[in-house]
């Protein structure tokens, strides 16, 4: 990154003051009340500090007082993005302690909803980032087509966005033929609405200019930060669970998993935007006592669940490893030495939700 | 001696004196009435600017833009003035009050003071030929430079007086950038002002004959109309007030009335900006005049508001589907490609004035003379659009002028034309969606 080295120079040789600048948790731009303090020297960050908790409800301590039926809309609530698999990842845990067989065809619908989940996701991360960006009109394209998602999603759960959907033992109800038929309709043209996408923004050499060689992540400092899905993904790393660990019926279904090269802002964003080119498809309980860890690959990356239970109506202890939280640590990693103007397409770039950093 | 030509504002005057007024008295009466129309037809034409643009870009963005308000959302703009001449005034308790007060004034001021030199068209009183513009000045470019650089010394004060982070670094990155961006606009001026061999608009306007300048002027144009993005702050230049970056820039701290004089500042530079390129590199308010002597001022006119919008549509378009430079990238842009660019342009117009390459000099071949006016008053042509007839008198390079300015015409009238005809029969790029999302909601 030579322009870099020369602010940096220009930095060591000039007697100048550092600047804090408190970005957040009132600002357009951090997707939500996250709070960056970012300690700058003109326009050149030199250190950041994410500043957690503006939206810290105390989720994980309330799962221990309430029964598991309860939990699953309670942790739809935590990345209120992807709700789908915040309600997959409890169940999980709990059927992995009940020991439930689940239905085939349950499973297969748990895998459609939740890589309709990751298309919603997806589609409102890229509508951000270009905003992010200064282009303003992606996101209303791509609102256009989450309201196709949300629609199909509605018509499964009744719910639009947190959906309750996915429940111990199977899903809440059978989807109809209706859904079928609107589904791949919907599938069809999805493909175009990308093309659509490309040509508005991904080609657009201000963009491309903007996003190449900033943000950089290595392979191995990505690992290291505990960094997953696509910003991991984007650093060259292929590890997806749905394909290393399979879990529902994923290990029934051939997708592709993109990776990018250099771990830069513009491989985090083509690892996410082929993810959605990869869109082609196909009460109160008791859990006994015991331990276990389950983990997904959510939207944002590994989803995981720790489930302490001692075999009550409720959970002893229930830890949720948030992808978004691991992601926002390595920020500070990929924002030294960059401009103030690059934070908010970083930030972007690792697509977090304050919902499910602070839960 | 009477001179061949005048402003309509001296036609005012005259005709003030010959009802008895004096002369110091008529022309205070004329600068006053000159004001008083400059600042109504702004405040008009800003609000107008703000809805189309809205409008504009709610159709680029598939939604209907503003529609609530009065017919069609027509009032939309009246009533967001409105609701900014009612707000409360807040000054934050750290900021330097007095420069906080004055910045907006400072930022607004340059920009209505633009409007003197700019040329509208031409029309007929007693059969004499007077500009539609208030002052003539024979420096017009100069002065006009020398506005737009007075304006940042506005936004410097706004964004240091307001004690905010973001301000100050809103008004550092403008200060930058409209330094930056002065030197190449400043340049491709010159090579304007050479080819034309005056300063004054109008001058500008009447040398521009059979071809407009944009032709053999085709660099600057370009170099022109990216700094004069860059000079207006938008998109994809809009780095000074980057919303995701900056939350609002060098006016995140101004409220009310105050915040309205920067948000105006802001559409009439676009008007300026656009309306200098009309003026000097597309003949101005040149063109076929089809409606014949009498009514010369309004299809002057015609032709000035039509080539003047197709750049603030361009603007708006822009800012619709490009995203934002950062800023050491914008710096680099500027002093690296477009400062040697201008340059070159320079020289190379120098070159064509001094061996007296007809390229590079004003065009002065006959054309077509539709008004009997034209005719009577001879060396004045108001069309740059020269008959085919003309063309066996043309020097090949006055041939090739003329081929440019046909295949120009014909791609901007197929490109706008097709955008036209397709808006018409109801296309829309979502047109399909539409219908697919028809079908999946039966």
């Amino acid at each position: 990154m030579p322009q870099t080295d020369l602010w940096q120079k220009r930095a060591d040789t000039l007697f100048t003051e550092e600047m804090v600048l408190n970005m957040g948790p009132q600002h357009p731009s951090t997707h939500g009340v996250l709070r960056l303090v970012l300690h700058t020297d003109g326009e050149v960050i030199k250190k950041c500090v994410p500043h957690l908790g503006y939206l810290h409800r105390g989720m994980e301590k309330h799962s221990e007082i309430k029964e598991y039926r309860q939990i699953i809309p309670l942790w739809d609530r935590a990345d209120y993005l992807s709700s789908m698999h915040n309600s997959y990842i409890v169940t999980l845990a709990a059927e992995s302690l009940l020991g439930v067989e689940v239905p085939r065809r349950a499973e297969y619908l748990r895998v459609m909803m939740m890589e309709l989940q990751r298309l919603a996701s997806h589609l409102i991360w890229f509508g951000t980032f270009a905003l992010d960006s200064g282009a303003v009109t992606p996101i209303f394209y791509a609102f256009r087509e989450r309201e196709l998602v949300l629609d199909l999603l509605e018509l499964a759960s009744g719910a639009r966005l947190l959906y309750n959907y996915i429940r111990p033992g199977g899903v809440r109800l059978d989807v109809t033929s209706e859904f079928m038929r609107r589904l791949k309709k919907f599938l069809v043209h999805f493909q175009d609405y990308l093309d659509e996408y490309e040509e508005l923004y991904t080609g657009n050499a201000i963009f491309i200019n903007r996003a190449r060689n900033i943000g950089m992540l290595t392979a191995e400092e990505a690992i290291s930060w505990g960094a997953s899905g696509p910003t991991l993904r984007g650093s060259g790393v292929k590890w997806d669970l749905r394909k290393d660990e399979p879990y529902s019926a994923y290990e029934e279904f051939k997708f592709p998993v993109p990776v990018g090269e250099r771990g830069d802002v513009l491989d985090r964003y083509n690892v996410r935007f082929l993810e959605m080119r990869a869109a082609k498809l196909p009460t109160s309980i008791k859990v006994p006592p015991g331990e276990v860890y389950v983990r997904t690959e959510s939207p944002r990356g590994e989803l995981g669940a720790y489930l302490v239970s001692e075999g009550g109506k409720t959970p002893y202890r229930f830890h949720v490893r948030a992808p978004s939280f691991l992601n926002l640590s390595a920020l500070d990693t990929m924002l030294r030495g960059h401009m103030i103007a690059d934070v908010v397409l970083i930030l972007g770039s690792i697509d977090i939700t304050v919902g499910d950093t602070d839960r | 001696m009477i001179p061949a030509s005048t402003t309509v504002w001296e036609w005012f005057r005259a005709w003030l004196m010959s009802h008895g007024i004096s002369y110091v008295w008529a022309d205070f009466w004329m600068l006053t009435v000159g004001l008083v129309v400059i600042i109504v037809f702004v405040v008009v034409m800003v609000l107008a600017l703000v809805l189309v643009e809205r409008k504009v870009l709610g159709w680029i963005q598939i939604r209907p833009g503003p529609n609530r308000v009065g017919p069609w959302g027509l009032l939309q703009t009246v009533a967001d003035a409105l609701k900014l001449l009612f707000k409360e005034d807040i000054i934050p308790m750290n900021a330097d009050k007095p420069m906080f007060v004055l910045a907006p004034a400072l930022v607004f001021v340059p920009t209505l003071m633009a409007f003197v030199v700019i040329p509208f068209g031409v029309g007929f009183v007693n059969s004499r030929l007077h500009y539609i513009v208030l002052q003539d000045l024979n420096i017009g470019l100069l002065y006009l430079m020398a506005l737009s650089a007075l304006g940042i010394i506005g936004i410097i004060v706004g964004g240091w007086a307001s004690n905010n982070k973001y301000s100050l670094l809103g008004a550092m990155r403008s200060v930058a950038q409209l330094i930056s961006y002065e030197v190449p606009m400043v340049l491709a001026l010159i090579s304007v002002a050479l080819f034309a061999g005056s300063l004054s608009l109008v001058e500008i306007v009447q040398a521009q004959g059979s071809t407009p300048a944009i032709w053999p002027l085709l660099p600057a144009f370009i170099i022109f109309l990216i700094a004069g993005v860059a000079e207006t702050n938008r998109c994809p230049f809009d780095i000074p007030e980057a919303e995701s970056e900056l939350v609002a820039g060098y006016h995140t701290e101004y409220s009310g009335m105050k915040f309205a004089l920067f948000f105006l500042a802001e559409y009439i530079n676009i008007f300026i900006v656009s309306a200098l390129i009309t003026v000097c590199f597309l003949g101005g308010w040149k063109g076929p005049m089809f409606l014949g002597e009498s009514w010369l001022w309004l299809t002057s006119m015609f032709w000035f508001f039509a080539k003047l919008s197709l750049f603030i549509f361009a603007f708006i378009w822009f800012r619709g589907t490009f995203p934002r430079l950062r800023v050491d990238q914008m710096m680099a842009f500027a002093w690296k490609f477009l400062l040697p660019l201008s340059v070159l342009q320079l020289m190379v117009v120098g070159w064509g004035i001094v061996y007296r390459n007809p390229w590079f000099s004003a065009n002065r071949i006959p054309s077509l003379d539709v008004t009997a006016a034209g005719r009577a008053l001879g060396a004045l042509q108001y069309e740059y659009l020269p008959t085919f007839a003309a063309v066996g008198q043309m020097t090949p390079p006055e041939k090739m002028a003329f081929a440019w300015s046909v295949v120009g015409a014909i791609v901007l009238l197929l490109f706008f034309g097709g955008m036209l005809w397709r808006t018409l029969r109801g296309w829309h790029p979502s047109r399909d969606f539409y219908r697919v999302y028809r079908e999946l909601e039966s």
